[in-house]
């Protein structure tokens, strides 16, 4: 009974009722107090959904429009590359012409007969340098962006990605890969994922906790190309979480400047949840 | 009036068959329009015009997706503008003084009323409350209720998503979920009686 009433609530509540069916759903709504109470519980209960939807819509416009603020702003940049390049150009082609020139005569030398004057041997007071002898180069900063990775990273984790604990039925791929993805277990996660279908393989969801799974077990180069990818399509509810995942790539790499612009982007953005570690892990990197 | 462009059903036929891409085209194609539209109207600050823009794409999806929008009268561009003009004077932003009237204007003299679309408040405390009780679920099954109850997908869709074994499984488990929100739901209201 309480059953069939819930498929009348629910085939109500998705206009999937006839005309007949609704003027006796409203005669029971009008005289029946449990009725009319699980009625109003089922519209609460969308109601709460809607809100959800809604604020996870939100969240992925808000992302949208960053990505185009941020595109809006792009022209400018390859200018001042340009701008750059052409200016380290000229003063190496400059200091190249100096380097050919006799002297720095800013006018031509007047012509002296000079066959009689011994020319002084000039030295160069510089010592020559041979390969052997090169300057030590500084010490490679890989191994301190390394250490600066492992203080920071940590893979991602929301309540949203708790398993659902199901004793009674048997969990899917795709659940059996976040329970694993959950509990830490990351190179089991991997397996897991590479045995999932084609259509959750596709997921950018899932793909951005396969991401993190790579970056825990050491497979940074991976982790970043799919980073790229997944931040390029912009589809998961993990967008805002990309740019400080991906400077975790570029730290571990050494890739340093890299990183600090993606930091400096994320610290620059207010809507942006990784703010705070990235005004941290910049302040660190100092 | 202006007969709506292929285009525009274009996105609502998307949009009903589960293409999330569809807003964000929506949202991206007419932005940086009504920015400047809206920029020369209001004195609000960006980040209200931003406000407003999402709440209009966010009003056309849910109008869209609840049926209640199947065609266009207008193009989508002029029935987003008119949505997020309302959205900006309900915000009782001041108006600027305009001397030039366009087809937005025009619109919104005929047909003002379609384009309140402000939800309802009900009860103070009640949507919080209804926003807790979601946030208390677990990740899985708040997920799949938005697929099925906010983004409308077929129990089949669902259940290919989430590879279970048959459709009963995944109705089993989407009754299980609806079933625990709705306690959660029942037991906040009782605390709160």
């Amino acid at each position: 009974m309480e059953e069939q009433d819930q498929e009348l609530i629910e085939r109500y509540f998705g206009n999937a009722l006839s005309k007949a069916e609704i003027a006796e759903f409203r005669r029971r709504m009008s005289g029946d107090t449990n009725f009319r109470e699980a009625v109003q519980l089922h519209e609460d209960a969308l109601e709460a959904i809607r809100l959800e939807g809604t604020e996870t819509l939100r969240a992925r416009l808000a992302a949208k429009g960053r990505e185009l603020d941020a595109a809006a702003q792009k022209p400018r940049i390859p200018w001042l590359w340009w701008l750059t390049g052409i200016a380290v150009a000229l003063f190496v082609a400059w200091a190249i012409w100096q380097q050919q020139q006799p002297g720095t005569p800013s006018a031509p030398a007047p012509a002296i007969d000079n066959r009689n004057i011994a020319t002084p041997q000039v030295k160069d007071t510089l010592p020559a340098v041979s390969p052997a002898e090169k300057p030590p180069e500084p010490a490679p900063k890989t191994i301190a962006t390394q250490r600066v990775f492992a203080a920071y990273f940590k893979p991602y984790k929301d309540p949203s990605l708790e398993p659902a604990r199901r004793g009674d039925t048997e969990q899917s791929p795709s659940e059996r890969f976040q329970q694993l993805y959950w509990d830490g277990d990351h190179r089991s996660a991997l397996a897991a994922f590479d045995s999932l279908g084609a259509t959750a393989q596709n997921s950018d969801n899932l793909l951005f906790l396969r991401a993190n799974s790579l970056l825990a077990t050491g497979q940074v180069a991976a982790a970043g190309t799919l980073l790229e990818q997944l931040r390029r399509r912009d589809r998961s509810r993990f967008s805002a979480q990309y740019d400080w995942y991906l400077a975790l790539c570029r730290l571990h790499e050494g890739r340093l400047r890299d990183a600090e612009i993606l930091l400096q982007r994320i610290a620059a953005d207010p809507g942006s949840p990784r703010r705070t570690d990235a005004a941290h892990l910049l302040r660190d990197l100092k | 009036m202006q007969a709506p462009g292929s285009s525009d059903d274009d996105i609502i036929s998307a949009l009903r068959a589960g293409q999330m891409q569809a807003v964000e085209e929506l949202y991206a194609r007419y932005r940086a329009d009504f920015f400047r539209w809206a920029g020369r109207r209001f004195d609000a600050n960006r980040h209200d015009l931003e406000d407003a823009w999402q709440d209009a794409v966010i009003a056309f999806y849910t109008q869209v997706m609840s049926g209640k929008l199947i065609s266009l009268r207008y193009e989508a561009r002029v029935w987003l503008f008119s949505v997020g003009y309302k959205r900006l004077l309900n915000l009782r932003r001041k108006t600027k003084r305009i001397l030039w009237q366009d087809d937005i204007d025009k619109v919104l003299r005929q047909s003002a009323p379609e384009f309140d679309l402000q939800e309802q408040s009900g009860q103070p405390g009640k949507k919080e409350s209804l926003y807790t009780a979601m946030k208390t679920m677990s990740g899985q099954c708040r997920e799949m209720l938005m697929q099925r109850y906010f983004l409308e997908k077929s129990i089949e869709e669902i259940q290919q998503e989430w590879e279970h074994n048959n459709t009963n499984t995944t109705s089993a488990t989407l009754s299980r979920c609806l079933k625990r929100l709705k306690d959660i739901i029942k037991s906040a209201r009782a605390t709160t009686v």
